[in-house]
């Protein structure tokens, strides 16, 4: 595969983030699903129970659950344990509120990008190295994972 | 691009076209003084929850933020907002802002007066009167109650307001006809300083129509024969609007209030309608919007009860605590209570406990319920509940309740398998010390 394949899509919140990816194929709800001291899924029931998303590039389809999902993303910049950036399918409103706040409250960039022209959750895998340019629109795949 | 609603804005229409820049700018609704409410001119705190609301108005395509009558803040128990919470409360505080429009808070995460009675930790509780001291300074309504409806603000049809506290929005959407979205907390807080919120969702017509119907079948008249109505109507809608058909006026609206909550619970119904009943349903057809009317859904004895039973978790046996006034018991219900249980005796070592803002609590003493209530061995406990507070601390084995709400968020607020009964039924168990299913 192209070490340096590249997927446009659409900014919901904007900035530059580069780092490892963890992708889910099921959707996820922050409520009650993340440890917010060490930014680890809590949630036995989900596929990422046990994976750290802290300072990684969250991808999964879409949100699910609880409006409260927005004060445990504001919660995890506040600990500083929020993901690097974070791509879905279809971001939901309340997911773009908590980017939002993290932003404003405590100055922690989350790059969000939706509704890409290629299949993010099927072109990334869980450890590839992966650039978010939300200010670009763009998802670059620098290294897939060895 | 939207219509505009006639009553939404105050200033000047100006309707434009939308290219993407304008739409930014929320320029087809302009609202004068808008602009300097986001450069600043009238306070930081104001600025910044301008430009908080603006941006989320963005994530929701809303076309403009529209100015709202109240608020109601779920920023309120230390339980649920974790430590970001209390600062964003503090932030705002702290910035000088106020309430723009008048504002409730929700339950507080500890009785305010007696918290050390209920083994409430320290440090808990120093959170949670950070956040007291925050509303204070923010000139937020202290009624620490979900039922903001019976304690300081009382919405009018088509009045549009920012509330969280699902039980509450639903109550205030479909009994009341004003229009709240469910709303996000801390942006409830930015819509109270702002005294605006997005408009989108429920506040527009198109979006208020019914999704679903239900066919009710058999009698529903008593208090938990709405609350399991309730209950099995979020089970069936999730987040989509029902409508509920077959159905007449309850006696008491502390009905809607129970089976509203349940709903919001087991599912997360923002609105119903019953057909000729609730305000923007006078006949079926209308509760639909004109449009189509989908395939009934039955809700007849074999679902009342089916759906009792799937509301209770836990087997027979010795009961630990009730706790009842999921949403706040009014004063009718406290009544009620104290006729039942009056000349009787609550088994020692059964906590009965009774949630309710503080002016029930007053009214109670003066009618003389509270000495009735309190001789039979149960509690008042106020500003809190038992979803919100650290109730999980006492390992409870059995809990009952006659709420559909408390029955939904025990086994994970609470911590503990629970027993969905009629107040009747609680008081029968409190006083023998057993549920025998």
């Amino acid at each position: 595969m192209d070490a340096q394949l590249q997927i446009r899509g659409q900014a919901v919140n904007p900035g530059i983030f580069e780092g490892e990816a963890v992708v889910s194929k099921t959707p996820f709800g922050f409520y009650g699903a993340v440890d917010t001291t060490t930014g680890v899924v809590s949630d036995r029931r989900h596929e990422l129970f046990g994976q750290k998303i802290a300072g990684k590039v969250l991808v999964f389809p879409e949100g699910r659950g609880s409006t409260a999902g927005a004060i445990v993303i504001l919660e995890l910049a506040r600990c500083n344990t929020h993901p690097g950036a974070i791509i879905n399918h279809v971001t939901e409103p309340i997911l773009a509120t908590g980017a939002i706040l993290a932003r404003k409250f405590y100055g922690r960039s989350i790059p969000t990008i939706h509704k890409c022209d290629k299949d993010p959750i099927t072109l990334i895998q869980t450890g590839d190295i992966v650039e978010v340019d939300a200010n670009n629109n763009t998802v670059t795949i620098k290294k897939k994972k060895s | 691009m939207r219509s505009i609603h006639p009553i939404a804005d105050t200033v000047l229409f100006v309707v434009i076209v939308c290219s993407p820049e304008t739409k930014k700018e929320y320029s087809n609704g302009v609202e004068l003084g808008r602009k300097k409410m986001l450069e600043g001119s009238h306070g930081p705190g104001i600025q910044l929850a301008m430009e908080i609301l603006t941006e989320v108005g963005d994530a929701y395509n809303a076309s403009r933020l529209i100015p709202v009558k109240s608020a109601h803040i779920v920023l309120s128990t230390y339980k649920s907002i974790f430590d970001a919470g209390v600062e964003a409360l503090e932030t705002f505080a702290n910035l000088g802002a106020k309430a723009a429009v008048p504002t409730t808070v929700d339950p507080a995460g500890m009785d305010l007066d007696f918290w050390e009675k209920y083994d409430t930790p320290k440090d808990y509780a120093d959170k949670q009167w950070r956040i007291v001291a925050a509303c204070r300074k923010l000139d937020f309504i202290p009624c620490w109650t979900c039922t903001p409806y019976l304690c300081g603000l009382l919405p009018r049809e088509g009045d549009h307001l920012a509330w969280t506290e699902s039980s509450a929005v639903v109550f205030a959407n479909s009994i009341l006809g004003a229009r709240t979205n469910r709303e996000t907390a801390v942006i409830d807080l930015a819509a109270s300083i702002a005294g605006r919120t997005p408009y989108h969702g429920l506040h527009l017509d198109e979006n208020r129509r019914g999704q679903l119907l239900i066919e009710v079948q058999t009698p529903v008249n008593t208090s938990e024969e709405y609350t399991i109505l309730g209950y099995f109507m979020g089970l069936m809608a999730g987040n989509k609007i029902p409508v509920l058909n077959g159905l007449s006026a309850a006696e008491r609206f502390e009905h809607y209030k129970g089976m509203g909550a349940a709903s919001a619970a087991s599912g997360g119904v923002p609105l119903f309608h019953i057909v000729g009943v609730t305000p923007e349903a006078s006949t079926l057809k209308k509760a639909f919007g004109d449009g189509p009317i989908p395939k009934p859904i039955p809700f007849g004895a074999a679902e009342l009860a089916a759906t009792k039973k799937k509301m209770t978790t836990a087997d027979p046996g010795p009961v630990d605590a009730v706790m009842v006034g999921c949403p706040h018991y009014t004063i009718t219900e406290i009544r009620d209570l104290a006729q039942a249980l009056s000349g009787k005796k609550i088994q020692p070592g059964v906590k009965f406990w009774i949630y309710t803002y503080k002016a029930n609590v007053m009214m109670a003493e003066r009618l003389g319920y509270k000495a009735i209530i309190e001789k039979a061995g149960a509690e008042f406990i106020t500003d809190t509940c038992m979803v919100v507070s650290p109730t999980e601390r006492y390992g409870f084995k059995r809990v009952m309740t006659d709420s559909g709400k408390c029955a939904y968020y025990a086994p994970t607020q609470v911590q503990s398998p629970v027993i969905f009964g009629s107040t009747d039924e609680c008081v029968q168990a409190a006083i023998s010390g057993r549920w025998n299913g």
